[in-house]
């Protein structure tokens, strides 16, 4: 196996890694570490691809993703703030006011 | 190979930036209104002042540009024709009535000032979501949109409910960005291009994609259908709908949803619609299986609520599935959008329409209106009562509003291209639908209230934004022909 191949599936990896923190922990902390984790393999993928296709495009495009990454993740932790603020707890199955 | 050599810095020209003028002026905008909203007294008016202000002059200038010649800007990264401003207007003019409907509410709900730049910031994204056709410049404007949307859900800082919402919100539309993202760049991988144009290109001297192509258009398709709301990805539509303040749900429910809506249905015809390429017939079938199953539950589990944001959260659904249909249909038949762009508007005028009147009845903090605190509500107060009747007899698809117009383009067009079972579902479940909407009619005229009835706070910005809509709502329901044949001469 070559190693684009081997960035891919380890991209992969990571990725499924990314799926099943944000599905499976009550933290939340830990659900934006896996939603950063989602990104981070993304943009591995991204420049995987772009550096075997000899095209620069995808590497370029990983700093927006990164700048993204960084202001969701202070989005993410001003809810979590807000969230502990009226529940007193940040674990998910604290918040359940709604019915869905 | 340098930076400069891949990235040729093509300096922008004076019609350039025309044409981006209103996402400057949207952008500046929500930083002034930023600035304006610190003020210690009279924060709120000042932001709303600058805000409303640039929101305007960004429809204004953007009408005034409306059929100047197509402009391309970073090599077909945003392209500007009369079809992108066009939607642009109509995304500008939804964020308008949220902003006005949004002044008093501030007040009430102790919104912080930072609400209008927000809303501003979100609006330039989305102006941006419609005028791309590059799968990552999607996803940053998809993101530059949520993170805003995110912040507005959560804005009822002393609410459990609000905070609740914008966190789930938050965790399922991250998940949702992160599979785009990831999406886009497998198709990448696939294709050599993020470019969606080149992407049908190359598909179409490549009739055979290797399975990371399909695996990046699940994950594309899979994002964008959680975006629109669509059926096994609604989970957070009647949670996030309750637990936002009202204006906030009007605005994601009209300019949130026809931009996700739109960029859907550019990826679908760029990568999903195409003839001789092996497997994509199988996409065609989740979005039939989705649309489906969308109007069915949508419309079934509304009969069961009892309060009214929830139930119009539940029929959100159901709209999201008729548009499905629509979309199926651009396969078969026409390929034009124009049907799906008529219903959206329209459907996005009565559902601001119709809550700016909700807002109205809502106590600080209150999670929704029952059925029962409606009771009467019609007998009490004739216009809001007729107001909001209009905007549900709109979305139940009733003669003489705009959304039996659009309901009727969008039935019609798909049964010309020879979709027929998925139109009797939709037929069928909108029969369905007419039951829940009446009966909140019903609720309003016909009935006394047993327990406690809601009380009406006379909210000048919703009453002005309800008023709007509602001469909208009439205007385009029975004299639908000049905005018919502009939507069509645009989408060609």
């Amino acid at each position: 196996m070559t190693n684009d191949v081997l960035l891919q599936i380890l991209a992969a990896f990571l990725f499924c890694i990314g799926m099943l923190v944000v599905l499976l922990r009550r933290d939340t902390i830990m659900i934006l570490m896996g939603i950063e984790l989602l990104l981070n393999a993304a943009n591995l993928s991204l420049v995987a691809f772009s550096k075997s296709a000899g095209m620069i495009e995808g590497q370029i495009q990983v700093f927006f993703v990164i700048t993204i990454a960084a202001a969701e993740s202070a989005v993410g932790l001003s809810i979590l703030v807000n969230l502990y603020r009226n529940f007193g707890s940040i674990k998910t199955q604290s918040a359940t006011t709604l019915k869905g | 190979m340098t930076l400069i050599e891949a990235f040729p810095l093509t300096a922008l020209g004076l019609t350039e930036y025309i044409n981006l003028l209103p996402v400057l002026i949207l952008s500046g905008g929500g930083l002034l209104s930023l600035l304006a909203g610190t003020h210690k007294q009279s924060g709120h008016f000042r932001a709303f002042v600058v805000a409303f202000a640039a929101v305007v002059m960004a429809l204004f200038q953007g009408n005034a540009v409306l059929f100047t010649s197509d402009v391309s800007i970073l090599g077909e990264t945003l392209v500007f024709s009369p079809f992108t401003k066009t939607l642009s207007l109509m995304l500008l003019s939804f964020s308008a009535i949220a902003v006005v409907l949004t002044y008093g509410q501030d007040k009430k709900e102790g919104l912080l000032a930072e609400i209008y730049g927000l809303i501003l910031f979100a609006t330039a994204g989305m102006v941006l979501m419609v005028s791309t056709q590059h799968l990552l410049f999607m996803f940053i404007s998809l993101e530059i949109m949520s993170l805003a949307i995110y912040v507005l859900v959560a804005m009822r800082r002393t609410s459990s409910f609000s905070a609740e919402a914008g966190l789930k919100y938050f965790i399922l539309g991250g998940l949702a960005s992160a599979l785009f993202l990831y999406g886009a760049s497998l198709v990448f991988g696939a294709t050599g291009t993020f470019d969606l144009g080149k992407i049908s290109m190359f598909l179409s001297s490549h009739p055979n994609p290797s399975f990371i192509y399909y695996l990046g258009l699940g994950l594309v398709l899979t994002a964008m259908l959680f975006k629109v709301g669509a059926v096994p990805f609604h989970s957070w539509v009647p949670d996030v709908y309750q637990g936002a303040a009202t204006n906030v749900t009007g605005l994601m429910g009209a300019a949130v949803k026809f931009t996700a809506f739109m960029a859907l249905a550019k990826i679908c015809q760029h990568m999903v619609f195409l003839e001789n390429v092996a497997g994509l017939e199988w996409f065609q079938s989740y979005i039939w299986l989705v649309a489906a199953a969308s109007m069915i539950y949508g419309n079934f589990v509304a009969i069961a609520q009892t309060e009214i944001k929830r139930m119009l959260a539940f029929s959100t659904i159901a709209h999201t599935g008729y548009l499905l249909l629509g979309l199926y249909a651009m396969n078969l038949g026409s390929t034009s959008p124009q049907d799906l762009i008529l219903y959206l508007f329209f459907y996005a005028l009565s559902n601001l329409g119709a809550f700016a009147v909700i807002s109205q009845f809502e106590e600080r903090n209150q999670k929704d209106l029952t059925l029962d605190q409606i009771a009467g509500l019609g007998v009490r107060h004739p216009f809001l009562g007729a107001f909001l009747t209009v905007f549900l007899l709109s979305m139940a698809g009733i003669p003489l509003t705009s959304g039996f117009i659009g309901k009727y383009g969008l039935f019609s067009s798909a049964v010309t291209a020879g979709e027929v079972p998925l139109v009797v579902i939709a037929v069928l479940t909108s029969v369905v639908s007419v039951y829940y909407y009446l009966r909140v009619i019903v609720y309003m005229f016909m009935k006394e209230s047993t327990g406690e009835a809601a009380t009406y706070q006379a909210l000048k910005g919703a009453g002005l934004a309800a008023i709007v809509s509602a001469a909208a709502t009439l205007q385009f329901g029975l004299f639908p022909r000049a905005v018919m044949s502009f939507v069509k001469m645009i989408s060609k």
